[in-house]
């Protein structure tokens, strides 16, 4: 009978190309769309694409950290957004859903086109980088998929302005850098702490979020009741 | 036996998170902290290196250097490390204590502590590859801190810079790590092998310290948070989170001897910190409100420390040592006033302050500039001395555009208090009493003084029913010295500190004796 982590390791060796395709398809939607419902879903398959091909490195089990951590930061992320979009809703001001039944169809292609040259750009260096420059320890389809997601974060962090945006682009840098780096120190402890990093991340970004829409983010009840 | 080294983490962790929970029934949190702060500080620096007993008779004691095994990696406390910790200790309960009654954002004092606790595990990690973690972890804390409670549309750029900062720096220090654990010559002699062993993590360590310390790329985050932030997390930030990377960076220097062989790294040391000082320099005099003047005095600051690094010598452990809580208290006591006039003006823009004849908020930013900009009798004098010291006074260049990067930050210091003592523009005052209260998150709404009297005769709105006239004085004159202490506290410390260095000295040279920097 398989063991859980057996089977976890069987899943990562039969699902490389599958990982690898997720990866690369989420990570260039992240890039495209900048809406928050449709962006944070994508980003779960991605942590779990990126979960896969960590399972094939060390402890399937250890592996699994990483989705999980990434879920919970997402779920606290859309939270945030949800809420952000409700105090936005009552300013009368354009939110998520709208942006989503109604597009701007003046606008988005013109965004559309430019954000996909990027992405196409990204994407060539990202394959030029795993051939010319492969990673210590890593495997081909490791290298592009940690030089992907790098090179995505780096795009989001530097051309998006608001909280979530960027904060999905660091997020996506942290993803990309683990993938990198655990084939040099397959630690679990390294793993778990990384994991940390991502869900106290995330959990900054939900402030930011919050902060970006001017919902009302004081914890202390007394600021609230001041004149 | 109990290692000391997770305490000295834990307790400041625990106790902002304790405070977080508890603050609604703690008043004088900031004090609380400051205390506390100074206990852990004091015990670091006094307790023995023999175990001390905790419970008589019970074979239970504290070893401070006792060292700790988590996840693969040791937590210590080394000799070196006590008289840094120390002040790192000594920074953040200055700063506490200056935020006594001058509201930072009502997440400053927890968060502070817990960004405290993980700024101090970053230099007690061997091999320091999870430092790279504690700073992430402290960046996160930080955030909030930066953020306050303010809101709006781009709003948020000081706290996401910083936030992008240490995230790319974090990569950058755990691949340093593995390239030196990986390499093939554990000692190298000569320059030569250093560099052909250890040459790409010199240059990961100098890219993910230079965006730690604020030095690459030049206004990447320094001055968007000091803009951002409220003045006292500014201070915090640019202290004693500059200050923990920078003892990490001492202590490194001090571990590989590779990385003193290799030229490139002091010389790019030396050449960020002459680009920071000339770069703090050009742009002090000619900014137009005081925490731009605050940002470039950081930059400066951070200049001095890549000066003394670069030095890789006792007398620069010292000036590194020395400068913590100068810095500290300068930028504290200058953020002092900048508060004064961010709740009185909802600025601290010079146009905005003109006028505003604020006497207590002049000689906050008075002495707190004066002391960024290394007058003698000032604290700040010291500090810059000690670099001057640990740089050599062969260069006379790099001393003169120092000098000239001081007379810089004097100048723009002037400008900004001349514009604030000078005839109050009509309309703008007309503006300003028309208002009620001013919405300054972090400042909890505090009421607006009257633009003519600014400090003297603050008007609570909304007091309703019979007003007892004692009371009313004795709360006023409360209220009054509330407001001033803090002012006076860090002012006269300012001062007399620069007259009478030798107690920070004193742990300066502690903290400097054990880095010989010698193989």
């Amino acid at each position: 009978m398989l063991s859980f982590a057996e089977l976890l390791r069987q899943l990562a060796e039969g699902a490389v190309g599958p990982s690898l395709v997720l990866l690369i398809v989420s990570a260039g939607f992240v890039v495209l769309v900048r809406n928050w419902r449709l962006v944070l879903p994508v980003m779960v398959l991605q942590y779990v694409a990126v979960g896969l091909l960590l399972a094939r490195l060390f402890d399937p089990i250890a592996a699994l950290f990483k989705p999980m951590a990434g879920s919970i930061t997402l779920i606290v992320l859309s939270l945030a957004a949800q809420r952000a979009d409700d105090v936005r809703a009552e300013r009368g001001e354009s939110v998520a859903r709208e942006r989503l039944a109604r597009p701007n169809w003046q606008r988005l292609p013109a965004q559309l086109l430019l954000r996909a040259v990027t992405m196409a750009l990204v994407l060539t260096a990202a394959f030029g980088a795993a051939v010319r420059f492969p990673l210590p320890g890593g495997t081909r389809e490791l290298n592009l998929g940690a030089y992907m997601l790098i090179g995505c974060g780096l795009i989001l962090m530097a051309t998006a302005y608001e909280s979530l945006n960027v904060g999905t682009g660091i997020l996506m840098l942290v993803s990309g850098f683990e993938l990198a780096y655990v084939p040099l120190e397959p630690s679990v402890g390294v793993s778990a702490l990384l994991a940390l990093t991502t869900l106290l991340i995330g959990l900054a970004i939900a402030y930011l979020i919050l902060a970006d829409a001017d919902a009302d983010i004081s914890p202390d009840p007394r600021s609230r009741s001041a004149p | 036996m109990i290692p000391g080294a997770p305490l000295v983490v834990l307790i400041p962790l625990m106790s902002g998170a304790a405070i977080f929970v508890l603050r609604r029934w703690i008043r004088a949190e900031a004090v609380v902290a400051a205390l506390l702060c100074l206990l852990i500080s004091a015990l670091i620096i006094f307790v023995p290196t023999t175990p001390l007993p905790i419970v008589p008779g019970a074979n239970v004691a504290i070893s401070l250097d006792a060292p700790l095994e988590v996840l693969g990696r040791t937590l210590r406390v080394q000799p070196e490390d006590r008289a840094l910790l120390g002040l790192l200790f000594i920074a953040a309960a200055l700063l506490f204590l200056l935020s006594w009654r001058v509201p930072q954002g009502s997440l400053f004092v927890p968060l502070g502590l817990m960004a405290l606790a993980a700024l101090v595990a970053a230099p007690l990690v061997s091999p320091f590859l999870y430092a790279a973690l504690a700073f992430e972890a402290a960046a996160a804390f930080a955030v909030l801190m930066i953020q306050a409670e303010r809101g709006g549309e781009r709003s948020t750029l000081g706290a996401l810079r910083y936030l992008i900062a240490v995230t790319l720096a974090m990569p950058l220090l755990l691949l340093a790590g593995w390239v030196i654990d990986s390499a093939s010559v554990p000692s190298p002699v000569d320059a030569a092998s250093a560099e052909s062993t250890y040459g790409a993590a010199a240059i990961l360590l100098l890219i993910s310290f230079g965006l730690l310390l604020g030095a690459i790329p030049i206004f990447t985050w320094i001055h968007p948070v000091v803009h951002d932030a409220p003045p006292l997390v500014a201070a915090f930030l640019t202290a004693v989170g500059i200050g923990a990377a920078s003892f990490l960076l001492m202590k490194l220097l001090q571990a590989y001897l590779w990385l003193r062989l290799i030229p490139l790294f002091s010389q790019s040391l030396i050449a960020g910190g002459l680009v920071m000082i000339a770069f703090g320099g050009v742009l002090a005099w000619a900014q137009g409100s005081f925490s731009r003047l605050l940002a470039c005095a950081v930059f400066v600051e951070v200049g001095c420390l890549l000066l003394n690094l670069g030095s890789a010598s006792q007398a620069g452990a010292e000036a590194v040592a020395f400068s913590l809580p100068a810095r500290a208290l300068a930028l504290g006591t200058f953020g002092l006033g900048v508060w004064r006039l961010r709740a009185a003006r909802n600025s601290d823009d010079f146009v905005a302050v003109r006028g505003l004849r604020d006497v207590w908020g002049g000689l906050a930013l008075g002495i707190g500039g004066l002391s960024l900009a290394g007058l003698p009798g000032t604290l700040g004098f010291v500090s810059r001395w000690l670099t001057i010291q640990a740089y050599g006074l062969s260069d006379p260049e790099s001393l003169a555009l120092l000098s000239f990067a001081q007379i810089s930050i004097g100048v723009g210091l002037v400008r900004g208090l001349s514009a604030m003592f000078q005839q109050s523009d009509p309309e703008l005052v007309g503006d300003l009493s028309r208002s009620e209260t001013l919405d300054l998150g972090w400042a909890n709404r505090i009421p607006v003084y009257p633009a003519r009297t600014p400090a003297t005769a603050p008007t609570v709105i909304g007091i309703v029913g019979i007003v007892n006239p004692l009371s009313d004085v004795l709360s006023r004159l409360r209220q009054q010295l509330d407001e001033r202490l803090p002012v006076a506290a860090g002012a006269v410390a300012l001062v007399v500190l620069g007259l009478w260095p030798e107690p920070l000295a004193w742990l300066a040279k502690a903290a400097a004796q054990h880095f010989l920097f010698s193989p």
